[in-house]
């Protein structure tokens, strides 16, 4: 290919590329080097003066115990969520393009759970904990549904990933749908000639032809896992006694109700470069694995 | 059956079926209602008074019959319509802006190998694991402060693109590099299609898969949206329904039966759309692209 | 070309919601005008009618016309937000004045959120620990208003001997009790008084229990329940009922002293063992459902709701009126303490000072001022906000059984009340997992004592 000119590069890349870099640079990246300005200094969320205070807020980061319980128990549960939302919503897309009857209105139910949220799915699922499981007499033998999910620690944590598996399947499960139907029907007619089987088909041609949806829905699972809040306090609040708080709510609570909004600034700064490190390594082997069409 | 007619078999929705067809069909209904129980369940309490929806939850009707008052109650105190239109007018421009702007970016940044390009991609990705409480007070000092700017469905517009676009430009990206022949492109640029021209007559047509996918996503998440509205729209006129939802809420105990019937109110515009724009999802569109 | 279809569609639904959108946009953005020269004459104008707190009547007849500005208001209590609307029209049409009325149920968070994007409400409803924090800062110093005279000095909040906060409802942490099924099973007049200490109250409990009612006591599971109210109102208020007390039980613990020790601490657990013992949730206490809670006292499965005198719109919901209800402090040991409910102006009504225009303040001020003053304004807080007011020349009777036994305490001069001292907004939150641990058997006493302590020797809320 011929070298284009400097200034075509730039007319191109601005007309194509500018208007999303230009409110992307707006609303992120600006406030974002606000947010990093602000972790240097004692700001406490409400007062008009913001004392500099150096690195402090990092090494009070680092020794906090209660942020890195929060971040380890954050990593459970991604690593929980992750896998069992992906596998649920993969076997489910291969499910519903399996050309079965009523697979349209299927699909559209999958995704209602997404629907519900805040006060309402905090009330429903407290209930369906609390109340409905311990009075179903088939499974009151079992010991895990005589009591409440959210009034014991370990339950109340499993409780979390069932519902975020529940809300979050029905999502990815739209771009599993998209990947598949994706895939060049040219190239499964062709295999299926060759005489393959329909098991050969899915492993040998679907799935690495859409290695690309896999890829993206670990990437969007891994980091919505990651900054779980919305579910954390509608469910469980952090409880019970505050077994059950994720990073982002230790930040938010560190930020604001501790009015210690520098530190929390500076909490959250630690837990994007971590996010970043990991989501950048999971992106990268993703795409080693990919077939480049 | 041979492999090509159960293909075919797919294409008209299964009309010829067998033993394990019918199993899937029966695990794919099982899971679905399994899913449904906790939608049923707001659904069937929106048309409770609030005292059975406490004591008796599982009821499916209440003992003074259906409450279809819940809904008209919700529909008076939420504002429904001036509500349901501030939602509308901005997720409809919000969307519309990332569909278009967002696939126009992700495909430059597929295609040239600009040292720009890489350092946008790569900002883009970064910010989706950046939590959302780490610019928000930025984010309100800058616009509300400085420039003013809240209060202002434009602004939230403006936002939801640029918190948007990360994502849509991930998924487009994607899909571009792995989907898109480059072929057809070059082909238009032999016939003497300007690059723009090229993206909207070859590209774009290819990408409805991957839009009516992200759109979908981006209606659902924006429809539901309540944190970053709530803080650019503080003024009563302009609140959308997540906001418009909160007047149920007390501060220990909450009006559920209205809440609910809010809920079903705000929730059934999107699977309608949903059922709307799923054909675009659906079928091999790119294989019938390049043969034609 | 289907995509195009599509398209068309989402653009065509575009601008039909703009039409109707677009609109009204602009228009607010432009009422926080620049101050106008007439704001002063508004400010002479109001308390000229009430000087020296003469009986209602005043503000009605020559209405000051504020020429259409807009207040805007944070209403942190989210129950009384339609009548709320309602009262702020009543006088905002006579003023000439449009009121926006906004809800948050964490007004700490909200304010915040509020001064950093420059656009704070002219009026908020807040708790008494906002006011601690921001008051200095952020709110108009009302400490010349008439109202102050009647009520405010006492209830309002105070930063360092200035007053910012405008005492809006008095409310109390407390057991409140369904008195008709308390004496269906005890067979005379329930007397609350008989019962101040714990082994009076546990006696009752038995006596209960062995009438039938097998667990009379209701425990919430709720942080601000067990942390903010049942620890933190009780432990630092009831030390010696003085704000001095608090001050200094907070300073022994920063100096060393063992919270163990503490007579006051001793006696919360005494009573949190008997309340765990009669509980109703006993059995998966840390499931207990608030409105499941609110419907045993209500219709008299239970007889004690560990809870306070805020609860009547929840529990409204499943009386049938045939019961009689009421409030009653935790039992004490120290006879002093017995038979006085901490009772505190749990809603403080702000003023801006940093965006609000001089205009939009003077209005906030006469609002405030009608809501003391006119017959109007009187009426509105206790019939249609159906509060308790905390001004002594209201002659409205409150609305509700639990409201009305409170006022009794507050008549007889029965109350505790240790305004300035004030809670950080963080005790909550950080000592709340310490009770609800010890609900459930997986702390003990020492835990939640040594707890305490690490609470008060890290944190320094100067």
């Amino acid at each position: 290919m011929r070298k284009e000119s400097f200034w075509k590069k730039s007319k191109l890349f601005l007309i194509f590329a500018g208007p999303s870099m230009l409110a992307f640079t707006c609303v992120v990246i600006l406030p974002f080097i606000y947010g990093i300005y602000l972790t240097f200094t004692s700001w406490d969320g409400i007062s008009k003066t913001k004392e500099f205070v150096g690195l402090q807020n990092y090494i009070t980061t680092f020794q906090d115990q209660t942020f890195w319980s929060s971040i380890f128990l954050t990593f459970k549960y991604v690593v929980c969520v992750v896998i069992l939302v992906n596998i649920i919503a993969f076997a489910l897309a291969y499910l519903l393009t399996s050309g079965i009857r009523g697979q349209n209105f299927l699909r559209a139910g999958f995704f209602t759970p997404n629907l519900i949220g805040g006060i309402v799915l905090g009330f429903i699922w407290s209930f369906i904990f609390g109340r409905v499981l311990p009075n179903v007499s088939f499974l009151q033998s079992i010991p895990i549904f005589q009591k409440s999910w959210l009034s014991d620690p370990n339950m109340a944590f499993w409780a979390l990933v069932v519902v975020a598996t529940w809300q979050q399947s029905g999502y990815m499960l739209l771009i599993y749908i998209a990947g598949i139907v994706g895939v060049p029907k040219d190239y499964i007619e062709a295999a299926a000639i060759d005489g393959a089987n329909s098991r050969q088909i899915t492993w040998y041609i679907r799935l690495p032809l859409m290695m690309q949806s896999f890829v993206i829905c670990l990437f969007l699972t891994l980091t919505s896992a990651f900054k779980v809040y919305d579910l954390n306090l509608s469910l469980t609040d952090g409880g019970p006694y505050g077994t059950t708080k994720m990073a982002a709510m230790t930040i938010f609570e560190t930020a604001f109700t501790s009015h210690e909004y520098g530190l929390g600034q500076a909490q959250a700064i630690v837990f994007f470069i971590i996010m970043l490190v990991i989501a950048v390594v999971q992106v990268q082997s993703g795409k080693s694995k990919e077939v480049e069409a | 059956m041979s492999k090509k007619g159960r293909e075919k078999a797919v294409r008209v929705g299964g009309s010829k079926r067998t033993a394990a067809e019918i199993g899937k069909s029966a695990l794919a209904f099982a899971l679905f209602l399994i899913y449904m129980i906790p939608f049923l369940l707001v659904v069937i309490n929106s048309f409770k008074r609030k005292i059975s929806i406490v004591k008796t939850p599982l009821q499916l009707v209440d003992d003074d019959g259906p409450q279809f008052e819940n809904y008209s109650n919700a529909f008076v105190d939420m504002d429904f319509f001036r509500a349901f239109g501030n939602s509308l007018f901005v997720v409809s421009c919000s969307v519309t802006l990332l569909i278009v702007l967002s696939s126009m970016c992700a495909y430059i940044l597929v295609r040239k190998n600009y040292f720009a390009c890489k350092v946008s991609f790569l900002l883009l990705i970064s910010y989706m694991v950046v939590p959302f409480q780490v610019i928000m007070i930025p984010l309100l000092s800058i616009y509300g402060s400085t420039f003013n700017m809240l209060n202002s469905r434009i602004t939230l517009i403006l936002m939801n693109f640029g918190f948007g676009t990360c994502f849509a430009v991930f998924l487009c990206h994607g899909f571009i590099k792995t989907g898109v022949p480059l072929a057809l492109e070059e082909a238009a640029i032999i016939d003497g299609c300007g690059p723009i021209q090229t993206f909207f007559k070859i590209v774009f047509p290819l990408l409805k898969p991957i839009l009516s996918t992200i759109a979908i996503l981006q209606v659902l998440g924006l429809w539901n949206d309540y944190l970053l509205p709530s803080l650019v729209l503080v003024r009563p006129k302009l609140h959308t329904l997540p906001i418009a939802i909160r007047t149920f809420v007390g501060t220990f105990s909450s009006d559920y039966g209205n809440m609910m019937a809010a809920l079903v109110m705000t929730v059934v515009p999107v699977i309608i759309v949903y059922i709307a724009l799923q054909k675009y999802i659906i079928g091999g569109v790119v294989a019938g692209a390049v043969k034609s | 070309m289907k995509a195009k279809k599509a398209l068309a569609l989402i653009m065509a639904l575009t601008m039909t919601a703009s039409l109707a959108a677009c609109g009204s946009d602009k228009a607010e953005e432009s009422t926080p005008a620049a101050a106008q020269p007439e704001s002063a004459v508004a400010e002479e104008a109001a308390p000229a009618d009430t000087a020296e707190g003469s009986e209602a009547a005043a503000a009605e007849e020559d209405a000051t016309d504020y020429g259409g500005i807009t207040l805007t208001m944070m209403n942190s209590k989210p129950e009384i937000q339609d009548a709320l609307e309602e009262v702020t029209a009543l006088w905002g049409d006579a003023h000439n004045v449009t009121f926006e009325v906004y809800e948050t149920d964490s007004p700490a968070d909200m304010l915040a959120q509020r001064y950093a994007a420059g656009d704070p409400p002219a009026l908020a409803i807040v708790d008494p620990g906002n006011v601690t924090e921001m008051g200095e800062e952020r709110f108009l110093d009302l400490s010349g208003e008439d109202w102050v005279a009647v009520g405010g000095d006492t209830m309002g909040t105070k930063v360092n001997g200035v007053l910012y906060g405008f005492p809006l409802c008095v409310e109390a942490p407390g057991m409140v009790y369904n008195k008709t099924a308390i004496e269906n099973v005890l067979g005379e007049e329930f007397v609350p008084e008989n019962y101040s200490s714990p082994e009076a109250f546990q006696e009752l409990l038995e006596t209960l229990r062995a009438g039938g009612m097998e667990n009379p006591v209701i425990l919430n599971q709720e942080t601000w329940s067990l942390g903010g109210h049942l620890l933190g109102s009780n432990l630092f208020n009831f030390q010696d009922g003085t704000a001095e007390g608090s001050y200094q039980f907070v300073e022994d613990i920063k100096g060393g002293a063992d919270v163990m020790e503490n007579a006051m601490f001793q006696n919360l657990f005494q009573d949190y063992d008997l309340f765990i013992e009669y509980n109703i949730n006993k059995d998966d206490p840390l499931a207990a459902d608030y409105d499941l809670n609110a419907s045993y006292v209500a219709e008299g499965e239970a007889a004690f709701w560990i809870n306070g005198t805020w609860v009547w719109p929840d529990m409204s919901t499943y009386v049938d009126g045939s019961m009689d209800y009421g409030v009653m402090p935790i039992p004490k040991n120290d006879a002093d303490m017995q038979g006085k409910i901490y009772a505190f102006a749990s809603k403080q009504i702000v003023i801006d000072r940093e965006v609000a225009t001089e205009e939009q303040q003077a209005a906030a001020k006469e609002f405030l001022n009608w809501l003391v003053y006119s017959e109007e304004g009187q009426s509105a807080l206790v019939n249609d906000l159906e509060i308790v007011v905390a001004f002594t020349n209201n002659p409205n009777a409150p609305v509700n059984p639990v409201n009305a036994v409170l006022k009794t305490y507050i008549d007889a001069g029965n109350t505790v009340n240790n305004a300035p001292f004030t809670l950080p907004t963080d005790h909550t939150s950080e000592m709340a997992p310490h009770m609800q641990a010890y609900l459930a058997g997986q702390e003990t006493i020492e835990d939640v004592a040594a707890a305490i302590t690490e609470y008060w020797q890290t944190h320094d809320p100067s």
